[in-house]
């Protein structure tokens, strides 16, 4: 066995995709893997989620029934209403309003249902201006028909600001933190993986002690390290591309060994060899044949890497490294809910925790159908 | 395989350095230093005492060049002195050794718990196979996974408190701390400890149900089980034989892992649960820019970490014969 | 081990001896391995009272220590308790988050200085000092030790020691920064050293060319007056000019040169955690430590034997045994220990309004109640613009007192209060508080309604009138005036909030502003460097040190003193006698000339008169836009109902740097029951 090779045999073993690149007259690659991937039913399931996830989270100031920043002291820690189907037997939409109260000793607020007061609900109803894709529009999916009534449906913080709005809104950056993270890390992991894996030799070995370098540097603590790092003068948005690309720093060489083992393998595949001889280059066997042929796996390794990003984004706000207000983030809000005042109290500011747990099933069990699907031993 | 360990240790001389680079650059990435912090610390009081500061700037040398700072450090690490730590006014290995034992007391057990849990269900969930006890297996792994850790430690400790009405945090309830140790303080510390290995061990275990299961399902699907089905082989041995054997391998390979998890002492989960191991200190020490004791700490466990790599590398090529005759 | 252990050790043996012979004897007194029920703490509460501790008695019976009238000074400082007479025992259980929380140690067995301030923070009465005198002139003032009075090993504390701590240690070129201030002629930073004199053993005068007019204020001051009296008899071996040939000690204590050596062994402050790290450092505090600090989960302080105060029972002080500090990782932990019923006295971490509700809640189950505390601050969160900024748009528009006075006038104090403190809080400017002997109707609440129409007249008259598309306020280089709005992260939670609603209050006026919570290091940099635009931050100087510390309402004391973050430039110029920074305009001049008097007048009277005056100019300027302040109740203590004589049925705690509570509300006379 050459050097290379013998390297190779060090990682993890891979179960070598033996099947060649798209050809004509059969089924592609591509649709096997389709097909099998529908067999899954969770996995088909969890991509639902996961896309009207992401729908709501773009379109989260439509949606929301109001805007991250709303605040309205009188309902601070107020509780989730309950929401009634049927007005006197007839069907429609209502809220309860709230009666509070003050403790002048502990300060303490305490709310009763107020059943003298229907807050009529709606759909398509007119609220806070917000501005989408550069269109001004008030409507909102749904919400209180009457402008500026409580309407609290996983309650109020110390603000008195929507938890259930601000969760939506947090979205926007939790989801796509794990998005861009990925990104970074497959284009870092591919590209380097695949260099590594084509090239082998020198390079290879390089690259090898490179990655094991970073693998060594413990991730928990480098993160820590890289978030305090970060200069407390950035910007939120450049506060959250660092904490993007700390979090990626570590994900892209799980997938660069995923992807090197997988090149390793393909190199010595017939078709490989068939393209080199006919004087096809080096960078177009690997963009035209040898990526398409692994890109199951790595869909798959990449979907299983996001839930450690939107995870990473919520542990490091939990250590007071991550994001901070009035950035709104899944960790950001559960910063407020992390503490026994709102546990004892007011639970329901751990409702983004219900989000974050959600999105990560869904992403876990997307990627597991995934993998399945791209194995080719799966018969 | 003798060449190649050698190979491999020598290679951890120049990743040692590059490392300790590392480190000290980790730490001296944020603006400021230590004595900023001290000054913070008594603005939040309202009185900035500046002849303190002096006499801080001055013993701990933060005057000098980065380089020298750095060369200082690194020369003592060679003769096993990583340095004091500005905040505890403590030699950083004096530090770390008192809260050493109790991290990895609180991993090691979390560690076998998960073994223990995940190596029978890992095996259950392939062999029996789109089973109820695989679904329900792969459910709540699932769920384990998706639960960031701080949620359920919290969850777990205000359970505790409010409906079990338990002292929550710490070692020890109150009434045992001053205690003599006795069966009720045994308990006691039992009854306080299980709540942080559960959130620890939570995780771990539902990764490695996974990672068993498909690795495991891999192998079971190659022709030489059928072969050796053919053979007559009864489903034990022939599982224990070779599938479950070669399915350990990325277990395996992240095995030494296990060496610097033991010594990061869980950060999290001590927070959650205020326990005194080496997490929350590296924490403090980043936060307080307390530059000797954070970077030696990054230094320890990374190098912990390559030794764990190594001696993962060593065991895969024990446990695979692929690898040690390629080694020959 | 108190006395009443052992015989309820005793009566327990005997009734398993009476019970029969059947009796696993094993179970001893009921501290055997297999008994799951806690075995008897340390210092259980409820001895009989004698004239001393009854372990300190066993102590001298065995020969160790001299009985205790020798330990005692002739006349010991009579401290009446608060409410009823203590008995010995009982440990105070409370918490420390760490190293860095140093000020906690101070507030609990650190306040101890040479004169101190009552209880209730009205005078300054004498302490370790037995007596003090200022001439007529206010030239010389005398103060009287207590003879006899010892060090916790032992030695006597003498003039001696006051003196090798003023001109061994302080004015030590190499070891001091040189007399404060408020020791010098004047009391300005320029003024010639005050000469201190040793009268006799047991007498001292500090003489000054022109009298200081603070300084009994000071001297009431725990961190001012500990580097006046450093034991003398255990530093001098370590003085790189009296202690001879240091190089081995240097060595032995891996210190860098003698003056490192010096401070590892008599740390440079009590806030520093060396000083509870050297268990070798006499001490004159009512508690020492028995091991050093960083050992472990936990940091103890024992009974100083030495100590020298008494109850008016002639019975030595202090009542408790001992304060054990958990040390915990957080804030988080501290409320965990309160709501277990974990802390005896504890009003530190987590005293603040949001976590008032759940602590008691939990009265009745952990066994403590709440007791409410007075912060002298001027303001909970005030609102500083650097006026000293580098980019000179910013800082014409942050020096024009039309931009401030809109800016005020544009925000809902209302809602901030509503929003942020429960309502619990009042509109109010930084300003002297009521009771303070200062109060300033004017500077406390002018501009304090919410009128947006004033508001938007007076943004108008500052010269930014003209607007761009969006509404915002065009500055005088054509372009939209926006500022960042940074707070601390970490020093309370309110700042957030806080900066959230300000900012979009003044949105509506045409200012925009970018809210950034900084981690407070950098911070403190940042402010230090004056490269910051505008922050929040506690308003400080509300109650009676006001005349000691104005630095909201003249900017006297540069960064990185926080406060004086409004007019760093100024403030420079001040603190170098016009060498630095940047030369104020006439009133600020006329503030530091007035500040200037009351440092050299005596007169309390003339004092206050002075400092109307400053205040009137600070009224005039309007420097710093105040929010809200907290009413009494919003900051708070948690007591177990076993702690006893906590001076606050009558009269709430007073709470600063300058009233370091609980220490002014004499601990020693604390005590607990069981």
């Amino acid at each position: 066995m050459r050097k290379a090779d013998r390297v190779a045999t060090m990682t993890p073993p891979v179960p070598s995709a033996s099947a060649g690149p798209p050809g004509d007259g059969q089924a592609s690659q591509r649709r096997l893997i389709w097909r099998r991937f529908r067999r899954h039913r969770v996995a088909m399931v969890s991509l639902c989620v996961l896309a009207v996830a992401y729908l709501v989270a773009i379109l989260s100031p439509f949606v929301a029934p109001s805007s991250a920043g709303a605040y309205d002291a009188d309902y601070a820690y107020a509780p989730p209403q309950r929401v009634h189907v049927l007005d006197d037997g007839r069907l429609g939409l209502y809220v309860y309003g709230y009666r509070s109260d003050t403790d002048p000793v502990s300060l303490a607020r305490t709310f009763t249902v107020d059943e003298s007061r229907k807050i009529p609900l709606g759909f398509f109803v007119r609220g806070e201006p917000y501005s989408l894709f550069g269109f001004e529009s008030d409507v909102h999916l749904f919400g209180p028909q009457r402008v500026g009534d409580p309407f609290y449906l996983t309650g109020a913080n110390s603000q008195g600001q929507d938890v259930f709005s601000r969760t939506l809104h947090a979205a926007r950056i939790s989801m796509s933190v794990g998005l861009v993270g990925v990104f970074l890390s497959f284009v870092l992991g591919v590209l380097i993986g695949g260099v590594s894996g084509f090239f082998a030799g020198r390079v290879d070995t390089v690259i090898q002690r490179l990655i094991e370098f970073i693998i060594a540097v413990p991730a928990i603590p480098l993160w820590m390290g890289l978030s305090a790092a970060l200069p407390p003068g950035w910007s939120t948005l450049q506060i959250y591309f660092g904490i993007t690309i700390i979090l990626s720093l570590i994900g892209w060489t799980g997938l660069a060994r995923v992807v090197r083992g997988q090149f390793l393998s393909l190199r010595e595949e017939e078709f490989t060899v068939a393209a080199r001889l006919d004087g096809v280059g080096r960078l177009r066997i690997i963009v035209r044949h040898l990526l398409p042929s692994c890109a199951g796996y790595i869909i798959a390794a990449l979907t299983l890497a996001i839930p450690g990003m939107i995870l990473g984004e919520t542990t490091l706000s939990f250590l007071g490294l991550g994001m901070q207000p009035p950035a709104v983030s899944w960790g950001v809000l559960l910063q407020e809910g992390q503490n026994l005042r709102a546990l004892s109290s007011a639970p329901w500011l751990l409702f983004p925790g219900l989000a974050v747990v959600l999105v990560v099933l869904a992403f876990n069990f997307l990627g597991d159908g995934l993998r399945d699907a791209a194995d080719p031993y799966e018969r | 395989m003798g060449r190649y360990v050698l190979r491999r240790l020598l290679y951890l001389i120049p990743t040692i350095f590059l490392i300790s680079a590392v480190s000290f650059l980790i730490i001296q990435l944020p603006p400021g230093s230590y004595l900023d912090t001290v000054i913070a610390e008594m603005a939040a009081e309202g009185r900035v005492d500046e002849t303190r500061i002096a006499v801080l700037e001055q013993r701990y040398g933060l005057d000098e060049p980065l380089h020298v700072q750095y060369l200082t450090w690194i020369g003592g690490m060679l003769h096993g002195d990583f340095g004091e730590s500005f905040l505890w006014n403590a030699p950083v290995s004096e530090l770390i050794g008192s809260r050493l034992l109790l991290s990895v007391a609180i991993s090691l057990c979390a560690l076998l718990v998960t073994w223990m849990l995940a190596f029978p269900i890992g095996i259950y969930s392939a062999v029996r196979r789109y089973s109820f006890g695989d679904y329900a297996f792969t459910m709540v792994g699932f769920v384990g996974l998706a639960v960031p850790e701080f949620l359920l430690g919290l969850g777990l400790a205000y359970v505790a408190f409010t409906w079990f009405g338990q002292d929550v945090g710490g070692l020890f309830s109150p009434e045992f701390q001053d205690s003599a140790w006795n069966l009720g303080k045994v308990l006691d510390l039992l009854s306080n400890v299980w709540m942080p290995i559960v959130v620890v061990g939570a995780a771990g275990t539902a990764a490695l149900i996974r990672t068993l299961r498909s690795t495991l399902l891999d192998e079971l699907a190659k022709p030489y089980v059928d072969t050796a089905r053919a053979k007559g082989l009864t489903e034990r041995r022939l599982l224990l034989k070779y599938p479950v054997r070669m399915a350990l391998g990325p277990f395996l390979s992240t095995v030494g892992w296990v060496l610097p998890a033991l010594v990061s002492g869980e950060v999290v989960v001590s927070i959650v649960f205020n326990l005194p191991t080496t997490g929350p200190l590296l924490l403090q020490a980043l936060k307080a820019q307390d530059m000797y004791l954070a970077g030696s700490f990054i230094m320890i466990l990374s190098l912990l970490t390559v030794l764990g790599t190594l001696l993962s590398d060593l065991l895969l090529a024990w446990s695979d014969p692929r690898i040690r005759y390629g080694n020959r | 081990m108190t006395e009443s252990r052992r015989s309820g050790g005793a009566t327990r043996r005997d009734f398993l001896r009476l019970s029969g012979a059947f009796v696993a004897v094993s179970a001893g007194a009921g501290c055997g391995f297999f008994s799951t029920e806690p075995a008897a703490p340390q210092g259980a509460a409820g001895a009989a009272k004698g004239l001393e501790a009854p372990a300190l008695a066993a102590r001298v019976q065995a020969g160790e220590l001299p009985p205790v009238a020798e330990r005692l000074p002739k006349t010991p400082m009579v401290v009446t308790p608060a409410s009823t007479m203590g008995v010995y025992g009982g440990t105070w259980r409370t918490a420390l988050t760490g190293p860095g929380d140093g000020f906690w140690l101070l507030k609990t067995v650190g306040y101890e200085p040479l004169l101190r301030w009552d209880p209730v923070g009205n005078t300054v009465v004498p302490n370790v000092a037995e007596s003090f005198e200022v001439s007529a002139d206010g030239r010389t003032v005398t103060l009287r030790l207590r003879s006899g009075m010892r060090w916790s090993d032992g030695e006597p504390f003498t003039a001696d020691d006051l003196a090798f701590s003023y001109d061994d240690v302080l004015q030590d070129p190499e070891l001091g920064g040189g007399a404060p201030a408020w020791l010098r002629a004047g009391g300005k930073s320029d003024g010639e050293p005050a000469r201190l004199d040793v009268v006799d053993p047991h007498t001292v005068r500090l003489v000054f060319a022109e009298p200081s007019g603070q300084v009994l204020l000071y001297l009431a001051n725990t961190e001012e007056t500990y580097d006046l009296m450093r034991p003398a008899h255990y530093l001098r071996q370590f003085h790189h000019r009296l202690g001879g040939d240091l190089t081995a000690l240097v060595a032995q204590a891996q210190a860098s040169d003698p003056v490192d050596l010096f401070y590892r062994k008599a740390s440079s402050g009590i806030g520093d955690v060396v000083h509870w790290q050297n268990t070798d450092l006499p001490r004159l505090t009512a508690w020492m430590p028995s091991a050093p600090f960083g050992q472990g989960n936990e940091f103890v302080v024992e009974r100083n034997p030495y100590y020298w105060k008494t109850d008016p029972e002639g019975s030595q002080l202090p009542y408790l045994d001992a304060i054990r500090y958990a040390v915990v990782q957080d804030n988080q932990a501290v409320l965990q220990m309160a709501l277990n019923g974990e802390l005896d006295l504890h009003q530190r971490h987590i005293n603040d309004a949001t976590n008032k509700p759940v602590v008691v809640d939990n009265e009745a189950r952990g066994g403590y109640r709440v007791y409410s505390t007075v912060d002298t601050i001027c303001n909970s969160a005030t609102l500083f613009f650097n006026q000293g900024h580098t980019d000179p748009t910013l800082r014409s528009v942050f020096r024009s007192k039309d931009f401030r006075v809109g800016l005020s006038l544009a925000m809902d104090r209302a809602e901030i209060s509503k929003v942020v403190y429960a309502g619990q809080a009042d509109p109010w400017q930084a300003a002297p508080l009521r009771d303070s002997g200062y109060y300033h109707e004017r500077l406390a609440t002018q501009f304090t309604e919410f009128d947006l129409a004033q508001a938007e007249a007076h943004l108008d008259r500052a010269g930014l009138a003209g607007r761009d598309a969006q509404g915002r306020r065009l500055g005088p280089d054509g372009q939209p005036v926006t500022f960042v709005l940074s707070y601390p992260l970490g020093i309370q939670d309110a700042f957030a909030a806080i900066a959230e609603l300000v900012r979009g209050q003044w949105a509506n006026v045409g200012i925009t502003v970018e809210v950034k919570g900084l981690e407070r290091s950098f911070f403190n940099s940042q402010v230090g460097a004056k490269g910051h635009d505008a922050y929040i931050f506690v308003g400080q100087g509300g109650g009676p040190e006001a005349i000691v510390n104005p630095i909201s309402y003249v900017p006297f004391a540069p960064p990185p003193s926080s406060s004086a973050g409004y007019a760093p430039t100024w403030a420079e110029w001040y603190a170098s006698g016009g060498a630095e920074g940047e030369e104020p305009p006439e009133p600020t001049k006329r503030q530091f000339a007035l500040l200037d008097e009351i440092r050299g007048t005596v007169d309390a009277g003339r004092q206050k008169e002075l400092m109307t005056q400053l205040l009137d100019i600070a009224a005039d300027e309007f420097y710093v836009i105040g929010t809200v302040l907290v009413r009494p109740g919003a900051f708070w203590g948690v007591v177990s109902e076993k702690m006893h004589n906590l001076r606050d049925a009558e009269q709430t705690v007073l709470a600063s740097s300058f009233f370091p509570s609980p220490g002014i509300t004499c601990p020693e006379q604390l005590y607990l029951t069981t």
